[in-house]
């Protein structure tokens, strides 16, 4: 399906290539989701924090009082409403509130996306062997995953830093990684067992393939159109569950989160003096969700009539 | 199979995930960093205390021995002593679970009849603007942030315009009065859950209603719901009486399935309105150390989470008759 | 002359869609008396379930009756109110659903659902008579009624068929409209459920359309025939003219198609096969010019207009009567 306004990304600039299939699949849907509002303005949103994002490096380089963590006013030491100098007000010991919201908003990419992804990669591996491999392995790897789904991740996590002291990013990212796996394995399972017995499988297992390349090299390109979608859900829940850790004081004390920021309000009494500090961190974090929400929503109504669609080629 | 098998298989089940739980903490707690004796055992005690504690939780025995001493502890309840409040942990947290228990499982029906009752109606009247608005609304407050939304709650209805108290779960003016009844005190506890109430019903009803609307729109597509109509019934008996018991269903299921996010909500919940329940404790005894008491805390909680789910379970059979008979 | 229980005369009924208005049935006429049975057969698609739902009020809500009437008693079912129809329904006019379906509703109990109907209709019963009737009505049907408890995942196929059929019952009507009431059933079964319906009808001396894929089934049943194909009636009259003499060529290809356990072999010699098209195609012209082995240049252009052979026994085919 192409569309002959788009330029073609040829790999290399000789005539008799054609363009990959993927990439073909890949620009249809392109097609498709451009015109479902509820995508755009999902993407819109995406696109507007990923500028918070990449310009969360500017402030500091204007002055080094905008550095969100350890940048403070010198003529500032409590905290004020938005003002020329500081856009959004100050916190409670004078550092500027707009570059933390930008910050914040890195933070947010980063673990939401690498959470997300390692959620990804384990769920659909392990969804791919309990949906081939049946029986037994099925089995235990199904009852692993409901274990895991049952408990409560944020209260997990919580247990773990009991014991475990302060946590790095990196680690909470993992942590949260290894308790939302289950979501998309069992999603990824079902599709994996419907595929199994589709003759291009059977084919492929006749002709000697083995197991493993049989997995890799079939199913998982028809079962990631699905990955790729869930992978939308569980970075906002990885979001939600880094900000509620942070809110609650157990997030990385060296990053600058939203959930990080609404703790300080919180903790330090300005609840109710100071809505500018309140009220950004808390509207971001709802909006990304928002945003995530309505991105996945939107991927799915592309996504479903090609889920049918099978990756045959070998 | 009968409902009393059905029961007592999923009893078993709980059994088994409860006993991993059990060992996996205590396999984390004995062999992470750190001396885990310390963690038992509040340094502050004095020696003979400390003597008595460590023996009868196997603290000087070898690693086997004292999972059984464990295993027997937790059966018995004998949990430790919390560091910070210096009593038997099973006493402090058997103090906080009804209050816990009475939050959320209010919240958690409160929601998911809203959600239900919305959302047949957003259903019914599909692709209007009432659905439409009940929609995006339900979308909207579902990706709140709750400690967000639970700070903005307490600064407008407590501090703004003063109807609801700000922190805790009684007024001590009230339970210290011999005089108050039965009713005043009843009444001071409602005036306190109000707003942790309000704010958890805002959270979860949104996916609740959305679940309903989906479920509804399946159900409208079936064939008896052109029978109830063939047989001259009006159209709110349908709706109500026909396609709404079907449709709620695949809500009950829904409210077991994030039942683990429900109790992470709670958690904050009970954290921000200082509503003195189980998952505050659970904050609480992590942010200051108090091992014992985390521990226990997180015990229940996974108990609790797992009878729920129980619970939700037993629901569905009886509410769905092709399962119970 | 006793007036007829149902006239319908020149029914059209089209969907509106994306592409414009799709015609589902075009231009019916028929008649059904007290005690009569008129058998609408024909293929899916045709057209014969959409009268079904006109008759009571149940199209979809971008279907509309574009022409026609459809006298009930006197009333014009296509120019009722809502809330007329609504009383009509099933007090007057009932359905016995194709039960293989979902057309029970699985959470409540069937002796609920029919006292539901009862209850309806006829508010001012005492919950004591209702009761009654539902058992008497299990009794009809041959139902224990002990069953009356029980839920309608706990029914057999034929057992639910009869629920289903007692339900239809349960307030007394004039007509009642059968749509595939058999046709998931094992042939046992239909046959025992056929001569259910055949011996309430004429004990209660209702009137009854019978909507059937199945030829057979309808010729065991009915008085009247009427053979649809894509929205048009293309024959009309009673079983024994036609069956004996059909004149229209499909439905000499339907009667010869049905197998008869007789010495004589089966006479395949009219078969041809449609084109499964559903609904009315846009060309004019007999809908079956396309596949009609006597087709001419005129069937193609324009459709036939009706031929009667007998008083009650009518065909749309200028070569009616003829031909083989």
């Amino acid at each position: 399906m192409s569309d002959a306004s788009l330029p073609s990304p040829k790999p290399e600039n000789t005539p008799g290539r054609t363009r990959p299939h993927w990439v073909d699949r890949f620009l249809g849907g392109w097609e498709v989701y451009r015109k479902n509002t509820i995508g755009r303005i999902g993407m819109a949103l995406l696109v507007l924090f990923g500028l918070m994002a990449a310009t969360s490096f500017i402030p500091q380089w204007v002055d080094p009082m905008y550095h969100p963590m350890t940048g403070v006013d010198p003529h500032i030491s409590h905290s004020t409403g938005p003002s020329l100098r500081h856009w959004l007000g100050t916190d409670f010991i004078g550092r500027d509130i707009f570059s933390q919201l930008l910050a914040g908003a890195r933070i947010a990419f980063m673990v939401g996306i690498s959470s997300a992804l390692i959620s990804i990669l384990f769920g659909t591996t392990i969804g791919m062997v309990a949906g081939y491999a049946g029986k037994r392995t099925d089995l235990i790897l199904m009852r692993l995953a409901d274990m895991i789904m049952v408990m409560p991740t944020l209260l997990v996590v919580l247990i773990l830093s009991a014991l475990f002291g302060q946590l790095n990013i990196w680690v909470i990212v993992l942590m949260i990684a290894l308790f939302r796996w289950p979501g998309v394995a069992r999603v990824i399972r079902s599709q994996t067992l419907s595929l199994r017995h589709r003759p291009f499988i059977e084919a492929a297992r006749v002709t000697g393939a083995s197991h493993l390349r049989i997995i890799f090299r079939h199913i998982l390109p028809n079962v990631m159109p699905l990955a790729l979608l869930y992978m939308t859900f569980r970075v906002t829940s990885a979001i939600i569950i880094e900000a509620a850790l942070a809110f609650l004081g157990f997030g990385d004390p060296g990053t600058v989160s939203w959930g990080m920021m609404l703790q300080w309000v919180w903790k330090t009494g300005h609840m109710f003096q100071a809505p500018y500090w309140m009220l950004p961190p808390g509207i971001c974090i709802s909006l990304i969700t928002m945003a995530f929400y309505m991105t996945g929503r939107a991927m799915d109504d592309v996504l479903d009539p090609r889920l049918r669609e099978e990756e045959t080629t070998p | 199979m009968g409902l009393k098998r059905f029961v007592l298989r999923r009893l078993v089940e709980i059994a088994v995930i409860f006993f991993v739980i059990m060992t996996v903490l205590f396999v984390l707690f004995r062999l992470a960093p750190g001396d885990p004796v310390s963690r038992m055992v509040d340094p502050s005690m004095t020696p003979e205390d400390a003597r008595l504690l460590m023996e009868s939780m196997g603290l000087d025995q070898p690693l086997w021995t004292q999972y059984l001493y464990y295993l027997k502890n937790v059966a018995t309840g004998n949990m430790g002593i919390s560091f910070h409040y210096g009593e038997p942990v099973i006493d402090i947290l058997m103090n906080r679970l009804p209050n816990t228990i009475l939050l959320f499982t209010t919240s958690i029906i409160l929601s998911a009849l809203l959600g239900v009752f919305l959302g047949k109606i957003a259903a019914w009247k599909r692709g209007q603007r009432t659905d439409t608005l009940m929609t995006i609304g339900a979308l909207f407050c579902h990706t709140l942030f709750l400690p967000w939304l639970a700070l903005m709650m307490i600064w407008f209805f407590a501090y703004r315009i003063g109807w609801f108290p700000i922190t805790g779960m009684v007024s001590p003016d009230v339970w210290i009065d011999p005089g108050a009844g039965f009713a005043a005190r009843t009444l001071d506890v409602l005036h306190h859950m109000a707003l942790p109430l309000m704010t958890l019903i805002l959270i979860h009803f949104g996916s609740y209603l959305l679940v309903m609307r989906s479920s509804m729109l399946d159900t409208l597509k079936d064939d008896y719901i052109i029978t109830a109509r063939a047989k001259g019934l009006d159209e709110k008996t349908i709706r109500d009486h026909h396609a709404a018991p079907n449709a709620a269903l695949p809500v009950v299921t829904s409210v077991g399935l994030s039942l683990a996010f429900s109790i992470n909500g709670g958690a904050l919940t009970e954290t921000v309105f200082t509503w003195p329940g189980i998952g505050r404790e659970l904050v609480f005894s992590v942010s200051h150390s108090d091992y014992p008491l985390a521990q226990a805390a997180f015990l229940i909680i996974a108990i609790v989470v797992l009878v729920a789910n129980l619970v939700v379970d037993v629901l569905y059979a009886y509410l769905d008759p092709r399962i119970r008979y | 002359m006793t007036r007829a229980l149902l006239e319908v005369d020149n029914l059209s009924i089209g969907y509106q869609t994306a592409k414009g208005m799709a015609m589902a049935v075009d231009d019916v006429s028929f008649r059904v008396d007290r005690g009569g049975s008129l058998g609408l057969v024909g293929e899916s698609g045709c057209g014969k379930t959409t009268i079904g739902m006109a008759l009571m009020g149940l199209l979809a809500p971008n279907a509309k009756i574009l022409s026609g009437q459809a006298r009930f008693e006197g009333e014009d079912l296509t120019a009722v109110s809502d809330e007329r129809m609504r009383q009509i329904r099933w007090r007057r006019i009932s359905m016995i659903f194709q039960a293989a379906m979902n057309a029970l509703n699985p959470v409540h109990r069937v002796q609920d659902q029919i006292s539901e109907a009862i209850i309806t209709h006829e508010p001012d019963l005492s919950s004591h008579a209702v009761a009654h009737r539902a058992r008497s009505l299990f009794d009809l049907v041959k139902i224990p009624e002990s069953r009356l408890q029980d839920y309608p995942h706990q029914f057999s196929g034929g057992m639910r068929q009869r629920v289903v059929i007692a339900m239809a019952l349960a307030c007394n009507p004039s007509l009642i409209i059968a749509d595939e009431p058999t046709t998931a059933l094992d042939v046992i079964v239909q046959n025992q459920i056929l001569s259910a319906i055949g011996t309430f009808q004429k004990e209660m001396n209702l009137g009854m359309i019978f909507i059937s894929h199945d030829l057979a089934v309808v010729a065991d049943v009915c008085t009247h025939i009427g053979v649809m194909y894509a929205g048009c009636m293309v024959e009309y009259g009673s079983r024994q003219e036609v069956l004996d003499c059909p004149g229209h060529p499909y439905t000499r290809m339907l009667v010869g198609s049905l197998l008869t356990l007789s010495d004589q072999p089966a006479d395949l010699s009219g078969i041809f096969v449609t084109n499964g098209e559903n609904g009315v195609t846009a060309a004019g012209g007999c809908p079956l010019n396309l596949v009609c082995p006597d087709a001419t240049v005129a069937c193609r252009r324009e459709q036939a207009g009706w031929v009667d052979l007998t008083d009650t026994h009518r065909v749309r085919c200028p070569y009616a009567g003829k031909g083989r």
